[in-house]
Parts: structure tokens; C-alpha cells; sequence
């Protein structure tokens, strides 16, 4: 079984991404914070992470550069959740961009759509 | 003793000789006549001392009587009568005239001081006037000093108690006006700032990378100045202030000769900006969290998640749903609206075959358009390049079909790629129910929304079309209706510069500069 990591403040949404992500058969592991969320990636090594950008204390672009410089997390697909479009996102730059595998707009994404992606993901790599 | 008296006397002796020395003369003639006695010494004096009386009496006293009448007609009278006429000249009575007439020298005496009198008389009249005017003058010249002094009073009170800077400066670039506003947000003094070189006292820098447009130097160069507020001023102290500047141009017969900068400490401005950019990305966020939430959720009970759905709730569910989608676009769009008045909007362009951004908007929308039984195609010059902001032409073309699929229940939908000289034109044309005339004048407008005519909502988010075409513009192209017939159907078209034209170029510079400096293409 596939572990996906979810990083996302709000609970209502975590509850909702780990209930479709669960129903589709994957573990799931959570953080509600970015640095919480490094930690756990570093911890549980999952196979997929899906980071929400706007969060409290470390935001997900933080997030983000932590998992890429880390050796032992950098590995890992991350996707981003977010409401900001992508060109009007601070501190994304081309690089940063280049490391995500998939940019999903939070509000016009369903759940199953974003299952969807990281299911296909995992299974052609 | 007056003229009279002495003439008098004077007569008189004369007369009185002559006749004593003709009576001694003509007394031996007489004598043989009158009774000589040879009388002592004593009796003849006494006898001519007698007769000398008599004659005196008879002779002298009335002829000299006569010749003082005759003379002090004359020559006294008249000379006192001149005395008389300049005594009231000289007391001030430059009417009286010497009537006397005469042909003689006292006459022409006379006359002359007649011509005397006149030209004293005009003379005392011109100086008269003039004094007189020399007296209106001056009180019209207190006047206007008075009414200057309050001008100059009023125009100085003006600029000091102005709030924003006032700074004249004159051709040669030197400072000669600097109001107080201008002092305390230079750290200047009045008289330290007049005539010294402007730039010496007005230190400008960019908002983000410290470089600042000399903007005076070009208003003087007579490029045209657009009210600005990008700008942070230094100040002596080192300490920066933002501030908004205009400024006005002074021309004297075509020529320009001096300036005036109008600057205005923006501070306060500047941290109510940032709030309301701060609330509007909080709220946006903190609004589109729940209802992904909502969306999320519901798309996962229609899917089952749940277990298993009864039909009854269904259709409210899939009406919450909509109502959802409805909410987000809004947020979206007012999210947009504000980033584009703010001039916060950013842009990333590059090169793009249209085709494929094409493309990928339709098999967005295919899904929506099968679903109508509705055709959706694309056409024309497909393989032509074009240089623009990727997210945004999607998001226009995306707007605008979007909005064909709403208003069209069968038929089909064509997006038609056309060249346009420098611009290629996205035409989206539809066999829809169509707009009228009335309605497509508020087309373009903010929250201008078509009803639907069988349910009387609105479609749509009344924004979309607002800000397609700020989008289009601002990328050197323009978005407009070119045609819609109610009952057959729209065409809507925008326009964007092909890569590697002098428009595309344009573009290019223009999001290139700074936002103050940035034209409307």
C-alpha cells in the first residue's frame, strides 16, 4: 500500500483528502504545518506528498525548499494544493515550480481528481 | 509819505520858484506902475515878503494845484489803481485783469501785467492739476500695493499651510519656490533649498530596486508626465518617504522655462493599500477554503464515499454544488478585479502556438459542451505563434466559451484562429440565443450580467467579460462582440500579437518598466 503524506492546515480538508485518499486504498499520514509536515516526511518516507501552500508558521513554498534540500526527503513527488494561481504565487519561482509535480487549484479540484493524479503517478513510475 | 504827497511838495516848490523868479524878473516892470516911497530896508522886504504872499495865493497855489490834479490823473491814479488790482493778485485773486486803457507806457504797463497775470494764473492751474494728479496716482498706487501685498499675503499663506510640497524651479534647474510642506518632507530650509540646483535638495529613489526615474529632468525634456506614485523621496536625514508627484510644465512662448513639482507624502495611502491587499488575500483565502471543503465533500457523496445516495437528495445536493461553483468564480473574479486595479496583476509572457492553448480550453469545456449535445471546433491558423501570458489567454478563451456553452442549448461552437496584421484574432462564435443591442452595450462592464430567460437568474458572475478584455488589452490585443443576432447565435473576438512583431515587442517593453512608467498599449 502506497503512503501519502498530506500537508494541509485546515481540518476539515485534511479530514476530507485522508477519507478520499483511504477509500482508494493508501495510507495516509498528516501534518498540519509546514515544518510539522518536513518532519513527518523525513520520518515516515511516504511515497507521494500533497502540500497545501498557505499554512500558519512554515507556509508550503518553505515547505517545499526544506523537502528539496533534504537528502533524505528530496526524492519524493510533491504536489501542490493551493488557491493562489500559479503565476500569482510569492516565492514560486521557475526552479521551485520545476519540483512539483502537480499544481492543483484547491477550489476546482475534486477529491477524486487529485487521487486520481497521484494514483496514476505512482503507478507509471 | 506816500508818492502823492511828495509829488505835491514837489510841485509846489517848483511852481513856486519859477513863479518867485519871474515875479523878480517882471516886479522892475511893475514897479513904475505902483507908488515907490522910498521906505527903509525893513518896509520893502515886508512889501515883497507881501507880495510874494499874493501871489503865492493867487498864482502859485492853483497852478500847482491844477498840475497835481492833472498829473495824479494820470500817472498816480492809475499807479495806484495797478497797485490796488496786484495788491488782490498777490493776496491770491488771480481773476482780477487791470482794466485800464490807455496807449501809453502805463497802457502797455498795464497789459503786461495783465499777460503776466494770465500766465501766472495758467501756470498755478497746471501745477494745480498735476499735483493733483500726482495725488490721485499716489492713492491709486497705495491701493494696488495694498491689494498686491494681500495677494502675496494670501498666495504665501496658501503654500505654507498647503499639505503637499510646492517646488518652482526655474530653467536653469534651480530652486526658486519651496514651501513649507516642501521643507518638512525634505529636511530642507526655505532658504537653504532657493537656488540651489534641485536635484541637490530632491533626492528620488524606485519603490523596489533604488533607482528612480528623473521625471523633472524628463517633464523639462517635454515628455509628457503621468501623476505617478512609485516613488520614495530621500530625505537629509537619510529617512524615505513615499510620495505621489506631478509636475506642471511653465512655457513662455513656446519655449519651457521653469517647473513646478507637486509631491505628496503617500505614507498613509500606502499602509491603507497594503491592508486592503492583505484583507483581500486573507479573505480570498479564508473564503475559498470552505468551500472547497463544500465541493470536495459533495463531489465525494456523489461518488459514494458516503455510502449510498437516495434521489431525493440528489438534485439539492447537485444544486448546492453549482451554487459552489458559482461562489468560487465570484471570489475569482473580484480576486482579479482588485489585482488589476491595483496594477498588482502579474504577467509572464512567452511564446505560444496557439493551438495548443487552444486545445487545451477545449478539452477543458468538452465534457460541458457534449453534455448539451452542442458541437465545440477549432479553426484557421492554428499553427501561428503567439506571444503572450499563457494563463491569461486560456483564461479569456476559456471565459468566452464558457460563456457560448451557457448561452447555446444546441448547435455548435467554433473557435477560429484569423491573421490580423500585427495580431492574431480568436473569434468564438456560437448558434446560440444571442444578446441585443441593448445588451451589448453593458456588455463589457463590471457586473453587467445577461438573465436567463426562461429562469430569470443571472448567468454568470457579471465580471468575466471585464476582465477578459482589461487581460486582452493589457497584453497589446483587445476582446470585443463582432456580431450577435438574438435567435442565431454571438461572435466574440479578441485579438493577440503574433510572436516576433513590432506589438509583440511593444508588450514586451512595456511590462519591462516599472509600473509608473508603464502606457495603456
Amino acid at each position: 500500500m502506497a503512503l501519502v503524506l498530506i500537508i494541509e492546515d485546515d481540518p476539515i480538508l485534511l479530514k476530507m483528502y485522508r477519507e478520499k485518499f483511504e477509500r482508494s486504498g493508501f495510507e495516509v499520514t498528516t501534518a498540519v504545518e509546514g515544518e510539522a509536515g518536513v518532519f513527518r516526511a523525513l520520518n515516515d518516507q511516504p511515497d507521494f506528498i500533497v502540500l497545501d501552500v498557505m499554512m500558519p508558521k512554515m507556509d508550503g513554498v518553505q515547505a517545499l525548499k526544506k523537502l528539496k534540500e533534504n537528502e533524505k526527503t528530496k526524492n519524493i513527488p510533491v504536489a501542490l494544493l493551493t488557491v493562489i494561481p500559479k503565476d500569482q504565487a510569492p516565492g514560486l519561482n521557475k526552479e521551485l515550480l520545476g519540483e512539483i509535480v502537480f499544481y492543483w487549484m484547491k477550489d476546482t479540484t475534486k477529491p477524486s481528481e487529485v487521487v486520481a493524479d497521484v494514483t496514476k503517478y505512482l503507478d507509471s513510475h | 509819505m506816500n508818492l502823492s504827497r511828495k509829488l505835491a511838495i514837489l510841485i509846489f516848490l517848483g511852481v513856486f520858484i519859477s513863479v518867485t523868479w519871474a515875479t523878480l524878473l517882471v516886479l522892475p516892470l511893475i514897479d513904475p506902475y505902483i507908488k515907490m516911497q522910498t521906505q527903509g530896508f525893513f518896509e520893502i522886504v515886508l512889501f515883497t515878503i507881501l507880495k510874494l504872499i499874493i501871489l503865492t495865493i493867487v498864482i502859485v497855489l492853483p497852478v500847482t494845484a491844477t498840475i497835481w490834479v492833472l498829473i495824479t490823473k494820470s500817472i498816480i491814479k492809475p499807479l495806484g489803481y495797478f497797485n490796488e488790482v496786484t495788491r488782490s493778485i498777490a493776496s491770491g485773486n488771480l481773476g482780477k485783469k487791470i482794466e485800464f486803457i490807455s496807449k501809453d507806457e502805463l497802457g502797455e504797463l498795464g497789459e503786461n501785467i495783465n499777460l503776466m497775470v494770465k500766465n501766472l494764473a495758467t501756470a498755478f492751474q497746471s501745477m494745480a492739476s498735476s499735483l493733483r494728479n500726482e495725488k490721485l496716482k499716489e492713492k491709486e498706487l497705495e491701493v494696488s500695493y495694498t491689494r498686491l501685498e494681500k495677494e502675496k499675503a494670501k498666495d504665501e499663506a496658501l503654500l505654507t499651510n498647503i499639505n503637499d510640497a510646492v517646488i518652482g524651479i526655474n530653467k536653469d534647474s534651480r530652486i526658486i519656490l519651496f514651501n513649507k510642506a516642501a521643507s518638512n518632507l525634505t529636511g530642507f530650509d526655505q532658504n537653504e533649498a532657493i537656488n540651489m540646483p534641485y536635484y541637490w535638495v530632491l533626492k528620488f529613489l524606485g519603490e523596489k530596486d533604488g533607482v528612480a526615474l528623473d521625471f523633472i529632468n524628463q517633464a523639462f525634456s517635454g515628455i509628457e508626465q503621468k501623476n505617478s506614485n512609485h516613488v520614495v523621496i530621500e530625505k537629509r536625514d537619510k529617512g524615505k518617504i513615499p510620495v505621489s508627484h506631478s509636475v506642471g510644465v511653465i512655457r513662455t512662448g513656446g519655449q519651457v522655462t521653469g517647473a513646478v513639482v507637486v509631491l505628496r507624502d503617500i505614507t498613509r495611502e500606502r499602509e491603507l493599500e497594503q491592508m486592503k491587499d492583505e484583507f483581500v488575500s486573507i479573505a480570498s483565502h479564508e473564503l475559498r477554503t470552505p468551500m472547497t471543503a463544500i465541493k470536495g465533500l459533495i463531489s465525494m457523496i456523489f461518488e459514494g464515499d458516503f455510502g449510498n445516495l437516495s434521489t431525493e437528495l440528489k438534485d439539492p445536493l447537485s444544486d448546492i454544488a453549482t451554487s459552489t461553483d458559482r461562489l468560487i468564480s465570484l471570489v475569482n473574479d473580484m480576486l482579479d478585479v482588485s489585482r488589476i486595479e491595483a496594477g498588482r496583476l502579474k504577467f509572464i509572457l512567452g511564446e505560444y502556438v496557439v493551438s495548443d492553448l487552444i486545445d487545451e480550453i477545449l478539452v477543458l469545456m468538452e465534457p460541458l459542451t457534449k453534455e448539451k449535445g452542442v458541437g465545440l471546433e477549432s479553426t484557421g491558423e492554428l499553427e501561428r505563434k503567439v506571444f503572450t501570458d499563457a494563463n491569461k489567454f486560456k483564461q479569456i478563451l476559456s471565459n468566452l466559451v464558457g460563456n457560448a456553452i451557457k448561452f447555446t442549448d444546441h448547435g455548435k461552437i467554433t473557435v477560429e484562429a484569423k491573421l490580423n496584421g500585427e495580431l492574431l484574432k480568436i473569434s468564438v462564435s456560437d448558434t446560440g440565443m444571442g444578446i441585443s443591442k441593448e445588451d451589448q452595450k453593458k456588455l463589457f462592464t463590471k457586473f453587467s450580467q445577461i438573465t436567463d430567460s426562461q429562469s430569470g437568474r443571472p448567468k454568470g458572475t457579471g465580471l468575466g467579460l471585464y476582465i477578459s478584455k482589461e487581460f486582452a488589452k493589457k497584453l497589446g490585443g483587445d476582446l470585443w462582440i463582432e456580431n450577435s443576432v438574438p435567435g442565431y447565435g454571438s461572435i466574440f473576438s479578441f485579438s493577440s500579437p503574433l510572436s516576433g512583431t513590432n506589438m509583440a515587442k511593444k508588450v514586451d517593453e512595456n511590462f519591462k518598466k516599472p509600473i509608473e512608467a508603464q502606457i495603456k498599449i
